[in-house]
């Protein structure tokens, strides 16, 4: 087990060795942070001082040298826009991103479970095709513009919300997290239902029938554990499509969280932010990842002795 | 004279798809004595599985519905039983083995687990109590080094020893009757002919009833005491297996007979029978086997034959049981 994870985080920071290259020369390609940061009048004197201060008068492969050399010390540098360690400036949106995604996530797993669920015990009711239905639509919709028209219905037209905004009232959050969940939902209720229905039909949930023992017994002791692995995997899944989801969500709602830092440090070519932004969501997400393989190991144990 | 075990009187059972009501089990009647072994013989779709499943009450209900008949088990009518009272008999007086045992095991549990679970489900608190018995069972099915095997997943069992521990799960709490649905049709000839033998033990040991489904005419012969051949949802043909088989009184009993290989000599041709299957949801007028009987007369196309017995202890439906009884005589 000890040998299984470790082989996993190895695979994670090779992965991890890649993603940084690649972001730090990406980054760079999109021009020079002097331009944007520094007044559009300002003289060469200035942008010289600017690049030197900032170490990008040197060549790129020096730079990522001492990059590296950096973060391997825990040091991801500073960001070139409010002079502040980028990893405080990451650390500190995260707090925000986590819950969204967390409470997000929480309610996706609950209402698709239950939703899919009953439309797998009766398939082909009316319950069911509603489900399906509805539930395609859900996942089909494209996330910015329910979220566009969902400001103009309940913040602009019936002013019940207000348009955006962060904050511990409930109403801050609600229109995010609506607009968050409904993909992943959508998606979810199919893979629920159809794993639950093809786990009902199956043979060792007729043996356990046969075995005389009760309904519940028969769901949750025989049917549930073997329906989750599927739904486990997609859910991970999305989890991970919700990060897009939320530098979109969260720049439309002004929530300042890792997407939002995201997508304003990209547009000020502020590379440290981006490379510290990009790096963390990569560790959170290598990390869940091999949680999830842990659970498959626990749940399965076809997977434990291959 | 006492009741039989188990008696199936004139057993419908339809399934609806769409617009037609496939008839898949059409008024069939068998009875299964205590000890004896009954294979019940037919073609696919003969309705044998069906009724093995109606025994059982594991039809998907819908679109099966039982729409005729009665199944009255140890003197009760199993089905006006309510769902607890029947699952209390479940494992305990009726069990199952069905044919593909990789899937009939819960892959995420050890095997001993599951065969404990029967005893723990039906009443045994100590958790050790019932794994030992479980390991007892194993040791019983021919399992080696049942201690250790318990603790293993059914992916590490090879077929013929993962149809064993379905068997030991299907006798742990000594049912007085087995239902066996083609328990050897997925494993090669080796361990079928090992399978079937540990099956006859343990009925011939416990006095367990067996009702083995089948398609396999050698297996009939070889295990069972009497056999009843189905044909499009009712039982054509009963009797004792060694004279049924010998001297068949029904066309499709004989059909039957001149199609296998065993009973033709080394390089002459099968002799299949003619035409397809009955179409379970538009059967014929009269006999259901008359558009591929060889023997068909007007009296076959007008009305169905009543059961008749026509020599001690074999019943036939067939208006011509009485020439097709000479044709293997002669």
């Amino acid at each position: 087990m000890l040998r299984y994870i470790g082989k996993r985080a190895l695979q994670s920071a090779v992965g991890l060795s890649v993603l940084i290259i690649a972001v730090f020369f990406l980054a760079r390609l999109t021009g020079d942070p002097a331009k944007l940061l520094l007044p559009i009048n300002a003289d060469q004197a200035l942008i010289d001082e600017f690049r030197a201060r900032e170490g990008l008068d040197r060549p790129v492969i020096e730079q990522f040298g001492v990059y590296v050399w950096n973060v391997m010390h825990g040091d991801f540098g500073t960001s070139l826009r409010r002079h502040r360690p980028a990893l405080d400036m990451v650390l500190e949106a995260y707090p925000v991103t986590l819950q969204l995604a967390f409470t997000a996530m929480a309610l996706v797993l609950v209402s698709a479970s239950l939703v899919g669920s009953v439309a797998a015990y009766r398939p082909g009711s009316a319950v069911d095709r509603t489900v399906t239905v509805s539930s395609l639509i859900s996942a089909s919709v494209p996330d910015f513009w329910v979220a566009i028209s969902a400001i103009l219905l309940f913040a602009v037209t019936l002013q019940w919300l207000p348009t955006s905004g962060y904050g511990s009232d409930i109403r801050f959050w609600l229109l995010p997290l609506g607009v968050l969940v409904l993909r992943p939902f959508g998606m979810l209720v199919q893979v629920v239902r159809a794993s639950m229905i093809a786990t009902l039909s199956s043979a060792f949930v007729r043996t356990a029938r046969i075995k005389g023992m009760s309904e519940g017994r028969i769901i949750y002791v025989h049917a549930l554990r073997n329906a989750l692995l599927p739904i486990i995997t997609v859910a991970a899944d999305q989890t991970v499509g919700m990060i897009n989801g939320l530098v979109i969500i969260e720049t439309i709602f002004g929530f300042p969280g890792i997407g939002k830092l995201m997508i304003d440090a990209v547009m000020a070519r502020d590379f440290p932010v981006v490379q510290a932004s990009i790096l963390v969501t990569a560790i959170a997400i290598f990390t869940l990842f091999i949680l999830v393989d842990l659970a498959y190991v626990a749940l399965d144990p076809r997977i434990r002795h291959r | 004279m006492t009741e039989p075990l188990l008696t199936v009187r004139d057993l419908k059972v339809e399934f609806q798809t769409g617009l037609e009501t496939v008839h898949a089990v059409n008024g069939a009647s068998l009875t299964v004595e205590a000890g004896e072994i009954v294979a019940v013989l037919g073609e696919s779709g003969s309705g044998k599985s069906v009724t093995a499943a109606a025994i059982m009450r594991i039809l998907p209900i819908p679109p099966a519905r039982i729409a005729g008949g009665e199944i009255i088990f140890q003197g009760r009518n199993i089905l006006t039983l309510s769902p607890s009272e029947w699952k209390q008999m479940l494992a305990r007086d009726v069990a199952l083995v069905l044919q593909d045992a990789l899937s009939a095991l819960n892959p995420v549990y050890p095997v001993g687990w599951q065969i404990a679970e029967v005893f723990r489900v039906h009443g045994e608190r100590s958790r050790k109590v019932a794994n030992a018995k479980a390991v007892e069972l194993l040791k019983r099915v021919g399992i080696p080094d049942p201690e250790r095997r318990a603790k293993e997943y059914p992916h590490q069992f090879s077929g013929g020893m993962r149809q064993r521990v379905m068997i030991a799960m299907a006798v742990a709490l000594r049912p007085r009757l087995l239902i066996a649905d083609e328990p050897t049709t997925a494993l090669d000839v080796t361990v079928q002919a090992d399978i079937m033998d540990m099956i006859t033990q343990i009925s011939w040991e416990e006095g367990m009833s067996v009702l083995l489904v089948t398609h396999d005419l050698g297996v009939a012969l070889r295990y069972a005491q009497r056999v009843c051949v189905m044909y499009a949802g009712r039982v054509v043909e009963a009797g004792p297996v060694r004279e049924v088989l010998s001297r068949p009184a029904h066309p499709y009993t004989l059909a039957l007979l001149q199609s296998a290989p065993q009973a033709r000599a080394e390089g002459e041709r099968l002799n299949p029978i003619s035409g397809s299957p009955p179409d379970l949801a538009h059967l014929p007028p009269g006999c259901p086997f008359h558009p591929r009987c060889r023997y068909a007369a007007d009296v076959c196309r007008a009305s169905r034959p009543a059961e008749t017995n026509i020599l001690p202890g074999r019943r036939v439906e067939c208006h011509r049981a009485m020439e097709v009884l000479d044709v293997v005589a002669a």
